[in-house]
């Protein structure tokens, strides 16, 4: 990752994004403008249809915004092609949602797999490191599950495992533990402390809980449609 | 209810397509059935209409001998005091290159045939063109014609046109327009002349066709029908009209039966089709009526919402279906009209009419389909306890133990037509009725079908594709209440395309083969005339010149007549054998050693293969057959294959003909050359020797067959017709089960896009999950499709037409069925694949 | 649908029988104004010879067919009596129309038999008194000389299985029509008579709208009358008509009553009165008295009067005179004529009154009775 600013990930510049709801635009994202590090995992607060979920998905490319641009690592994703940005997705972003979105025809393993697939990883190599990435979330032997086998926690680590596999640059993470009880949130918690956070990736984590956001480095917080950093105030 | 209506309501106009698409396939389904029908209708009706016109109050017909009736029976029937009869001279006649009947009619007579007494004043009766009526008469070849046919040939009362009969023209001149009521088109394609003119121009002077005959109901009156009886000469007969008429629409009960029930299989794909899309309108809002039922909407009140909703979509599908339906009919009608035409009789008019029961069928049918397909879904998805229905996986779990039901229920279909086969060996309706419980049983093993082969592909799209391939392969299976139904249906389509495939490429093996086989002259010569059946035959004086051409060796002779016994008019053939003859009839039963000397010295007759199966007999059997000497016993000799007739042909020593019937006509000759003469040149002198004498049809041994093959492929078009309208109604099937798919998939879409798919990927996904359907259905289809074919050969030809043949397995056929059936998927992929491109996986991912 | 067809049918038929009928039967029908019947006048005739000059008469050639002529007509109408006093009257009656010249094509191989202009119709009629019934019938039939046709020398007439012939002099009458069978030998007491100028009657003062027209006024005929599979003994006397011509129609003339009566004394008369339009007589009505011995005396218009004495309402419609007082100032002539029965009207084409009559009176103060028919035409709306 050879930048002229090696130390910005993420630069959101007049960042805006409206969607049509009853007729009328409903306005999420106004102008708003942010920098993420490089390595740093930032909780990112803001009420139900804040704007939260359009955010990571306008950092993914998966949404393009009305106005104003995003940077990731010098490449501007808001002026990319829609192919230029899938595939800048599918190598650069891992995502983990509050419903685990699993592919439910394809099992434990071959979830893993396809991502690697998509990004044209050689099968060796594939399946050495779809193992060992299981072992590490504590689904060892688990490869051949369907996910609608497992339990909410384990389809939430492999979700982890799938957002991980191909190592990408950025994490972003929509309330991961959203729908998870107490204890498998902790459980999920503590595999994205000790997997994402030590492999050096950014970390982008949405959630409206502020104890989890306090385990982040940095907190941004969307307000009126704007970004603003809060880490001082919810300390 | 109301608003529980609109809650349900909302969702389908929100999406138009799969709205779109139920109706779609509901119309074109009605629309396949009502064609038919119409077409079968109007057919049949035509003649009816026309055969009525012609035939009048006749209650019977004096029917002659081969060559005809000699008038002088009439007139001594008369002069004797024999009233209520009328005599008529009939024959085909072309004008402008239309066929029309040529009545020749004894206006006298004909009046006695009503009793006209008291008729009204005298105001209302002539019209205005009635004043030159008299002119039939009087006026060489004076003709009336009906109104209709003079306007589309632009002619007019006093307008002269040629008339062509048997290559010869003959100058008309219409005297009269008949008026255009509703009544008189049965008129259209006739020409009514004097009988004089008829007998003239037909060359059938000294000969009537027949004798109306008007009797009291009961056959009793002032002339019974044994009084009549008694007056007639040995080879005439007295038969009662209707049934003679019957027999001769009879003919063609086969052909219309088949069509109909090749329309019921449309209609059966079309059934799927709604099923298809109305039973996944229901699902795919699950969760709206998961909603309502947890707000306290009763089970009825939603069951009735839905099902109203359904009967409204009928009501929409079912009138353009009707409005479709006219249109192919009318396109149908020629088709069918056709074939009538070059097989069994001579369908003039081809006028559509709609009966009201054709609409009533379509509408009934695509109704019913409805009813059922919205029902079953809708009982299915209130009976569940309000938060269930919000499930999904409970569903497809459902779906998952159905399959054992289906598979048992198709067992037991299968074994139901099984027995249906074995307990009617002759019925045609119930070979229909085996053949469709075995497309419905297929049907029904279609989702087991699906379930074993889904593992195996998986693992094959996964060598090709990659894990999307799996994705698509293994998402038909998660699916499978939707694509087990649309697999279902393009499995029948695609299955009638490999059973009429395999039929009818065995037939036309075998009928190439018989041809090659029975043809052996290399010249033929025939006097025209329909069927090869002539009054004037060719000239004696002009066989020998023609048989005189250098290079011609030797000659066999023949001559067609059609004969009237009990059951209706009998195609017989008189042959003068060429040695080369004998070879050309391959027997089904009997030894050729034993046959030839007792046929050769006409000591019996040989039949076709079709008649003796119609007429049940057998290799020994006695048929008795009227002669000029009154009726006679002939003995079957052999029974031979035969492609000519669906009605059977019986074949007779041309000697024994003459001795029989007393008529030395000869229709057609077969010139065998010498050897080394070139058949060209040996064509060209046989043609400049008859020419001058007589208009005859001259050709080769090759133009002959190449002219059969021709009738026989005409024959199938409609057949083509019919299996390509199924097709049709699979792939609306299947675009409207892919585009559910997409729809319901939607989700899972969406986190592959977001998992960096490209829309490229997605679409090839797309493409593969209906590629991979097509390919199950062709799959499927092919054992299917061949056993239809046995069925077809074996039960349905041989019940409906007689004919025997043997099955011949096309690979070509095989394999195109796999690819059309593949590519009608593939095509229906293009538009949901398309589509899935454009939708953003925004929305979607954040949700349950 | 196929009631249809037949109306079609009916209607040519219709037309060609009006034609027949009208031109044989009434010359002076009404409606004549109307166009249709213009073709008849203006191309019908052409090629026909026509009755303009006074020709004589050959026997037994002029028996038979003229086929030079348009029609023609055998008509035979007579009283008899069977045994123990049952009463009859017949009528038998032959058209000959040719709807266009009679060509002398030589035989071909390639004409068929059928081809002919000719057109025959017959009528036949039956009074039965005691049972005050009256049957009648009527066919008709292309005349191609086997079905229909008339040929002379000998001469025969024929429709199917009706017949006039004649030999020797005498004539027969074979006619076989369903349960009613006639068959009578008819012996001429007299010579044949010639009505009009010589045999040639006009009809108008158009030259060439006439008829040659002679009559046999009395036969003796015997023969038996079958009805019902009861056959009678029948005897009595006949008249016979014979008239042949090309005219056209006139214009001015509603219809007409003839009237042939063989009266006691052995002589006869016979009379027809053309009406006009407003019912008057017509200065052509015209008539023949024939003495016992065979003498003729023409009658003319103005030489009789013959009132009627009462009416019957028609049921089919219509109302016809049924009764008449003729008186003959001349001859001292008065004669009452009274129908056997009222109904002896045949629904044909068009519907006219043909019926026998019983006749009283006297002349010159001497009481004379007779029998005879009466014809009456058109008397139909």
């Amino acid at each position: 990752m050879n930048s002229i600013n090696p130390s910005v990930s993420i630069r959101i510049k007049n960042l805006s994004k409206s969607y049509p709801e009853g007729g009328k635009l409903h306005s999420v994202l106004r102008k708003a403008n942010a920098e993420i590090l490089s390595g740093e995992t930032v909780a990112l607060l803001g009420r139900s249809g804040s704007g939260k979920s359009t955010l990571l998905n306008l950092i993914s490319g998966i949404d393009k915004p009305d106005e104003g641009e995003i940077t990731i690592d010098d490449h501007q994703v808001t002026s990319m092609s829609d192919r230029e940005r899938t595939i800048f997705r599918r190598r650069d972003i891992g995502f983990v949602y509050q419903f685990f979105n699993l592919i439910p025809t394809l099992n434990v393993g071959e979830n893993l797999r396809l991502v690697l697939e998509l990004n044209k990883h050689g099968a060796d190599s594939t399946a050495k490191q779809c193992k060992a990435l299981l072992d590490a979330v504590g689904l060892k032997g688990r490869e051949d599950s369907y996910p609608d086998t497992l339990s909410g926690g384990e389809q939430q680590r492999v979700a982890i495992a799938r957002a991980l596999i191909h190592k990408p640059a950025i994490v972003l993470a929509d309330e991961p533990t959203g729908n998870l009880d107490e204890t498998t949130a902790d459980e999920i918690w503590k595999l994205l402390d000790t997997l994402v956070r030590p492999s050096g990736g950014t970390i982008l984590l949405a959630t409206h809980s502020i104890a989890a956001a306090r385990r982040c480095d940095r907190i941004l917080e969307i307000v009126d449609g704007n970004l603003a950093d809060r880490s001082e105030s919810y300390r | 209810m109301r608003t529980v209506f609109k809650a349900l309501s909302s969702y389908l106009l929100r999406h138009p397509a799969q709205l779109g698409l139920a109706i779609i396939g509901m119309a074109v389904g009605i629309a396949v059935i009502v064609a038919v029908d119409i077409a079968n209708d109007s057919a049949r009706r035509s003649f009816d209409t026309s055969l009525a016109a012609v035939t009048g109050a006749t209650t019977h017909q004096i029917i002659g001998g081969p060559t005809g009736l000699d008038e002088q029976v009439y007139i001594d029937m008369r002069l004797n005091g024999v009233r209520s009869i009328a005599p008529i001279v009939e024959g085909f006649v072309r004008v402008e290159g239309e066929t029309f009947q040529l009545l020749g009619i004894d206006m006298f007579a004909e009046g006695s045939f009503r009793n006209y007494q008291g008729g009204g004043s005298n105001g209302d009766s002539i019209t205005e063109s009635g004043s030159n009526i008299l002119e039939l008469i009087t006026q060489p070849g004076g003709v009336l014609m009906a109104d209709r046919s003079a306007r589309r040939l632009k002619l007019e009362a006093g307008s002269t046109f040629n008339v062509n009969i048997a290559g010869g023209d003959h100058k008309a001149v219409i005297v009269s327009i008949i008026g255009d009521q509703e009544s008189n088109r049965g008129l259209d394609r006739v020409l009514i002349a004097d009988i004089a003119v008829a007998q003239e121009w037909l060359g059938l002077i000294g000969k009537l066709s027949r004798i109306d005959v008007k009797l009291e109901a009961d056959g009793t009156g002032p002339f019974m029908v044994a009084d009549i009886e008694a007056k007639l000469p040995l080879d005439a007969r007295l038969v009662n009209a209707t049934g003679r008429n019957n027999s001769i629409l009879e003919m063609s009960t086969g052909f219309n039966t088949s069509l109909m029930a090749m329309s019921l299989f449309a209609l059966l794909v079309g059934v799927f089709l709604i099923y298809n899309c109305m039973s996944f309108m229901v699902l795919q809002r699950r969760p709206i009526i998961g909603v309502l039922r947890a707000l306290g909407v009763t089970r009825g009140q939603l069951i009735s919402a839905l099902i109203i909703e359904g009967i409204l979509l009928a009501a929409i599908g079912s009138l353009l279906g009707v409005l479709l339906g006219v249109f192919l009919g009318e396109q149908l009608v020629g088709l069918v009209s056709r074939t009538i035409n070059d097989h069994y009789f001579v369908v003039r008019a081809t006028e559509v009419t709609l009966s009201n029961f054709s609409i009533f069928k379509g509408v009934a049918a695509g109704l019913a389909a409805t009813l059922v397909a919205v029902s079953v879904p809708a009982i299915e998805a209130v009976s569940y306890p309000p938060r269930l229905t919000l499930a999904r996986s409970v569903v497809e779990e459902r779906a998952h133990n159905l399959l054992l039901w289906l598979a048992v229920t198709a067992t037991l279909l299968i074994m139901l037509a099984w027995m249906t086969l074995v307990f009617s060996t002759v019925n045609l309706v119930s070979g229909f009725f085996a053949l469709f419980l075995v497309i419905v049983s297929a049907a029904l093993l279609a989702p087991l079908f699906v379930k074993i082969v889904i593992p195996v592909l998986s693992i094959l799209m996964g060598f090709i594709a990659g894990l999307p391939g799996r994705i698509a392969v293994r998402g038909i299976m998660r699916s499978l209440s939707r694509t087990g139904v649309a697999i279902a249906a393009l499995t029948i389509a695609v299955a009638e395309i490999v059973g009429m495939g395999v039929m009818v490429g065995s037939f036309r093996e075998n009928v190439e083969d018989w041809l090659i086989n029975s043809l052996h002259s290399d010249i033929y010569i025939a006097a025209p005339g329909r069927s090869g059946v002539t009054t004037r035959g060719i000239d004696h004086t002009l066989i020998n010149k023609l048989t005189q051409v250098p290079g011609v060796s030797h000659y066999s002779a023949s001559r067609r007549v059609w004969i009237e016994t009990e059951s209706g008019p009998t195609r017989l053939q008189a042959i003068k054998m060429a040695p080369e003859s004998y070879g050309g009839f391959d027997f089904l039963d009997g030894n050729p050693d034993d046959i030839w000397p007792s046929f050769d010295s006409g000591e019996g007759v040989l039949i076709s293969d079709p008649y003796a199966y119609r007429h049940n007999l057998n290799i020994g059997d006695i048929l008795p057959l009227p002669t000029a000497r009154g009726e006679q016993n002939f003995t079957v000799l052999g029974i031979y294959r035969d492609y000519n007739s669906d009605q059977g042909v019986v074949s007779i020593n041309r000697r024994a003909y003459i001795e029989h019937w007393q008529d030395e006509v000869i229709s057609s000759l077969g010139i065998y050359l010498e050897p080394g003469a070139d058949d060209g040149v040996v064509i060209d002198a046989l043609s400049r020797t008859a020419d001058p004498h007589q208009a005859l049809l001259i050709g080769s041994n090759k133009q002959l067959r190449e002219l059969s093959l021709r009738v026989f492929d005409r024959t199938f078009v409609i057949t083509n017709v019919l299996y390509w309208l199924a097709m049709i109604v699979a792939f609306v099937g299947v675009l409207a089960a892919a585009l559910a798919l997409s729809l319901e998939r939607g989700k899972e879409i969406a986190i592959l896009r977001a998992l960096g798919m490209t829309r490229m990927q997605v679409s090839k996904l797309i493409v593969i999950q209906c590629g991979s359907m097509g390919l199950l259905a062709g799959l499927l289809a092919l054992p299917v499709g061949m056993i239809s074919g046995w069925l077809l050969i074996h039960v349905i030809n041989r019940r409906a037409f007689g004919w025997q043949i043997d099955m011949i397995v096309p690979v070509d056929t095989l394999l195109s069925a796999l690819a059309i059936a593949l590519l009608t998927a593939l095509l229906a992929s293009i538009y949901p694949a398309w589509k899935a491109t454009k939708s953003t996986p925004v929305s979607t991912l954040r949700e349950e | 649908m196929r009631v249809k067809y037949f109306y079609t049918i009916r209607k040519i038929l219709w037309h060609i029988l009006w034609i027949i009928t009208l031109t044989n039967v009434a010359q002076a029908q009404q409606n004549t104004g109307s166009g249709r019947l213009d073709i008849l006048r203006d191309t019908a005739e052409k090629g026909f010879q026509k009755a303009d000059i006074v020709k004589p008469f050959n026997f037994p050639i002029d028996h038979g067919p003229h086929p030079g002529y348009r029609h023609e007509w055998w008509y035979a109408t007579g009283n008899l009596d069977g045994p123990s006093g049952r009463r009859f009257g017949y009528q038998l009656t032959f058209f000959r129309l040719a709807l266009a010249p009679e060509k002398n094509t030589a035989e071909n191989r390639q004409r068929s038999h059928w081809k002919t202009p000719l057109a025959f119709a017959a009528h036949f009629a039956v009074t039965d008194v005691q049972n005050n019934d009256f049957h009648f019938s009527h066919r008709y039939s292309r005349g191609d000389g086997r079905l229909a046709g008339a040929k002379g020398t000998p001469v025969r007439v024929w429709l199917e299985d009706w017949s006039f012939e004649q030999s020797e002099g005498d004539w027969k009458i074979k006619v076989h029509d369903g349960d009613i069978n006639l068959n009578l030998d008819l012996k001429p007491t007299k010579p044949p008579i010639f009505n009009g100028q010589e045999g040639l009657s006009r009809k108008s003062s158009a030259p060439g709208n006439a008829t040659y027209y002679y009559s046999l006024p009395r036969l003796e005929s015997r023969g038996t009358l079958e009805i019902k599979g009861q056959p009678y003994k029948v005897e009595g006397l006949t008249w016979l008509d014979r008239e042949w011509g090309t005219s056209a129609l006139a214009n001015d003339q509603q219809g007409w009553d003839w009237y042939a009566l063989h009266l006691s004394d052995g002589s006869d008369l016979m009379f027809y009165n053309l009406r006009k339009m407003d019912g008057s007589k017509h200065e052509f009505s015209a008539g023949t008295w024939v003495a016992p011995d065979g003498k003729t005396t023409a009658i003319s218009a103005e030489d009789i009067t013959i009132d009627v004495t009462d009416y019957w309402q028609s049921p089919l419609g219509g109302r016809y005179p049924s009764g008449w007082q003729l008186s003959w100032p001349e001859q001292k002539i008065e004669l009452t004529i009274k129908p056997v029965i009222d109904d002896q009207e045949l629904d044909t084409l068009p519907r006219y009154w043909e019926g026998a009559v019983d006749v009283s009176g006297n002349r010159s103060g001497n009481r004379l009775t007779g029998r005879g028919y009466v014809e009456m035409t058109g008397y139909t709306q």
